[in-house]
């Protein structure tokens, strides 16, 4: 019982960042240790739509910045029209891809192309920048079986 | 100076017999594949073996890059297994009663036989058995740790490297039956798995389970008579390597290692008058095989992912390792037929980085030192090492993977690891990443989930960040001091210093008491979220750990488990919030990290032959480097080496090189002083 009670305590204090836990429609936001959020399953890979909100929680994003890594490649970054490039793992030379903030949420485009000559799974991270710094989150872009 | 030069023209004089056996061990072609008619061979003569013991099983038959050929499981036969050490240990994964599936544990133990083997040297699980556990051998007090202590946690099913097939995928990926592929348990030092063999080369390898346990042997000093070893023997006639490679013709450390307790005598049915199997035997796997049989593919072709570096299309700079070692060099493909992992420069830290260039010479070097260096676990006596070589910035990125042509094939994901381990456990901030809120708290839930799964189990998660500052000061993964593989591999075993057995634990360990080869310490709890995570995905098993009567394994309710993603552990870097530890954690030794002008830039990491072996193959690689570039890279300043560290009084170690390691020369101490 006390485990179970741990589980439910660990779940809204850490949003459960484990395997799939949360909800894909729960709020997820990003942080300045890089959160784990929930994965995209991909039933349709010849339709590659990729996109997630996030929760700002009171922030104000200055830029977006998004990074897509595919087995064995380099992360690439992603530029403001959609375009991928070689990202040399300094987070000061990101792309900002303008992502605008609203409701309260920013929502990240991440991926809309045909994906079956891709190998899965991608590994994405989100990061916005405030004044403050910089926050971060990935998730996993899944292949349904 | 003068040592210098006649090392390196020692190099340059390698004996013609030594580059013959590079290329194909004793002179067989390493191009071999089974074909269908193989693998249903293999298939019927251990199905019949079991059948005439009465003792249904689960027998699964890769290729030599792990692609799974066959799963075949008998009527009767138990459809899972308990993980266990045979100790009274109920920590870690051991103790998992009921939840692995039977096809798994065949799966992983055919993955091993195929995995550590290579023309010149045919390991089974018995021998990965012998050299995992915390005394070799095992059951001797006062002897070190195995020399493989900790590969069982290799080839992990959330590894970044290894591939994964997509069952009934249309179109199928790219990859989809390139190598290498994962193993859903890691290596297994359960007897029971053997490699397969044809002409003379690794062509897969077989798997049984049958008796529902999913351990290992802790006594090598007695012969058993182990069901699952016998009934995989049966499956391995007509494909069983040659009397003078098996394991029990190679000795470590003095000590010959084993290959099979069961023999010829042991079978019960005569693997020649085998029936056919039965096709509705045949069971597809979740992110294994769709089920009906295939054939493998022949290594070294570009469909088997692994093949010869091809000069005039893989790019200037593997073109460029190619003519430097003047050797066959091999590395993975995807895609049409292109490197999986380009070469590459590094990620800057403090205004350093790595370049292609420099990336190349150091893959080359490492290489040459392998090439003229004589093997240690390799038959006939004075064959070169074969291994593996891979090369890591400070973020865990992959700047390049070379190997040569006959190198086992675990040590693909192995030498990352090790390369990856030496770069992490030397940043500054490698305390802060194990700290990192998004850690400790997700592999306590993993420990909750597999709390309730098995009553009167437990699972606890130390703060490792946390012992290590009791152990080596309120610094320690904080100060920048360079950790190899090996330093690592000194802190993370159950006895400190390793093989005292009355001594305490490492900071990296669990105390002896809650410790063997399946509850080992940091290694394994790094990545446990994302083992239990693909089991249920196999299983498609939607728990509700929460107990709030709903499944938390099915978040889109589309009525399937989501698999492990792309990557083990939680960690992320500080610095780019990408996973510097992607395929796991490694724990023996073989890496090193790299300097530029004292500041940290990346890591070395070499798998494939003796520890000490590869050891000497990176830290030599990259000394040799520094010299033919002038010095832009290095290992790390004399002074912040781990071999600076004594906790209680015991040195850390840095590296150990073989004592007379070279096939050309009788030279000596070949490390010291560099």
């Amino acid at each position: 019982m006390r485990n179970r009670r741990f589980l439910n305590l660990a779940r809204i204090i850490y949003g459960l960042p484990l395997w799939a836990v949360v909800s894909a429609a729960s709020a997820e936001g990003l942080s300045v240790n890089g959160a784990q959020l929930a994965p995209v399953v991909l039933q349709n890979v010849a339709a590659g739509v990729v996109e997630k909100s996030v929760t700002l929680e009171g922030d104000t994003p200055e830029a977006s910045f998004v990074v897509v890594q595919m087995p064995g490649n380099p992360p690439l970054m992603r530029g403001r029209e959609g375009v991928f490039q070689p990202w040399d793992r300094d987070t000061a030379h990101l792309a900002d891809n303008g992502f605008e903030a609203v409701d309260g949420k920013l929502h990240f485009k991440v991926l809309n192309q045909d994906m079956t000559s891709n190998n899965f799974p991608i590994r994405v991270t989100l990061y916005y920048r405030t004044a403050d710094g910089l926050k971060y989150g990935y998730f996993d872009v899944l292949r349904a079986n | 100076m003068r040592k210098r030069a006649k090392l390196i023209a020692g190099k340059a004089l390698l004996p013609l017999l030594a580059l013959a056996l590079l290329c194909c061990g004793a002179g067989a072609s390493l191009a071999q594949h089974l074909s269908l008619a193989d693998v249903n061979r293999v298939v019927a003569q251990a199905a019949q073996e079991a059948a005439a013991r009465n003792a249904p099983a689960t027998i699964a038959v890769t290729d030599r890059v792990g692609n799974v050929l066959a799963v075949y499981q008998m009527p009767g036969a138990p459809p899972t297994v308990k993980v266990t050490s045979g100790r009274t240990v109920f920590t870690g994964i051991d103790g998992l009663a009921g939840v692995v599936p039977s096809t798994l544990a065949a799966i992983s133990k055919a993955v091993t036989g195929a995995y550590l083997s290579s023309s010149g040297n045919a390991f089974s699980t018995r021998t990965a058995s012998q050299i995992v556990q915390e005394n070799f051998n095992p059951g001797e007090r006062i002897a070190g740790g195995g020399p493989l202590f900790g590969v069982q946690f290799s080839q992990l099913p959330c590894s970044d490297l290894n591939r994964r097939f997509f069952n009934g995928a249309i179109p199928p990926p790219p990859d989809q039956f390139r190598g290498p592929k994962r193993s859903p348990l890691g290596l297994s030092a359960d007897a029971g798995g053997f490699p397969l063999y044809v002409n003379g080369a690794v062509a897969g390898g077989i798997g049984v389970i049958a008796d529902g346990i999913y351990g290992l042997d802790s006594n090598v000093l007695d012969t058993d008579a182990d069901t699952d070893e016998i009934i995989a023997l049966a499956g391995t006639v007509g494909y069983a390597p040659a009397r003078d490679i098996l394991a029990d013709r190679i000795t470590v450390e003095g000590k010959t290692l084993r290959y099979s307790d069961a023999g010829a005598s042991s079978l019960a049915a005569n693997p020649v008058s085998a029936p056919a199997p039965l096709p509705g035997n045949f069971v597809a796997v979740t992110g294994y095989t769709d089920g009906p049989p295939v054939s493998g593919q022949t290594y070294g072709a570009s469909g088997s992912g692994v093949r010869a570096i091809n000069p005039a299309t893989d790019g200037a700079a593997y073109a460029n390792v190619a003519a430097l070692v003047g050797a066959p060099v091999f590395t993975l493909v995807t895609g049409p037929d292109e490197p999986y992992f380009p070469m590459i420069s590094g990620a800057s830290n403090a205004g350093q980085s790595l370049s292609v260039n420099e990336v190349s010479v150091i893959l080359a070097q490492a290489l040459r030192v392998a090439i003229s260096a004589r093997a240690q676990i390799r038959r006939p006596l004075s064959s070169p090492a074969q291994v593996t070589v891979t090369i890591v910035d400070g973020e865990g990125q992959v700047l390049a993977l070379a190997r040569t042509s006959d190198a086992p094939i675990f040590g693909i994901d192995v030498s990352l690891q090790k390369a990856r381990t030496a770069a992490f456990m030397s940043r500054p901030d490698a305390a802060a990443s194990l700290e990192n809120p998004g850690v400790f708290p997700v592999i306590n839930v993993t420990a909750f989930a597999l709390n309730s799964l098995i009553p009167g189990h437990l699972y606890f998660v130390h703060n490792y960040a946390d012992s290590m500052r009791g152990f080596l000061g309120q610094d320690a993964l904080a100060n920048g001091a360079a950790y190899t593989a090996r330093a690592v591999s000194n802190l993370s075993r159950p006895y400190f210093p390793d093989g005292v057995n009355t001594n305490p634990n490492g900071p990296l360990a669990r105390p002896f008491v809650f410790w063997s080869p399946f509850s080992t310490g940091l290694q394994l709890d790094l990545v446990v979220p994302n083992l239990v995570n693909h089991i249920l995905f196999v299983r498609n098993l939607n728990l509700d750990v929460t107990g709030d009567g709903v499944g938390d394994f099915d978040p889109d309710n589309n009525g399937a488990v989501n698999d492990t993603g792309l990557g083990c552990t939680p960690l992320v870097s500080r610095t780019s919030g990408l996973n510097p530890l992607a395929n796991g954690l490694q724990v023996f030794a073989g890496g090193s990290p790299i300097y530029k002008s004292g500041v940290l830039v990346g890591g070395i990491g070499v798998s494939g032959d003796g520890i000490d072996q590869d050891d000497m193959v990176g830290f030599l690689g990259l000394h040799n480097a520094s010299v033919a570039l002038g010095g832009s890279v290095s290992h790390a300043p004399a002074a912040i080496r781990s071999d600076q560290l004594q906790p209680l009084g015991v040195r850390l170690r840095y590296v150990n090189c073989p004592f007379r390691p070279f096939l050309a020369s009788d030279e000596q101490n070949v490390c010291e002083g560099k």
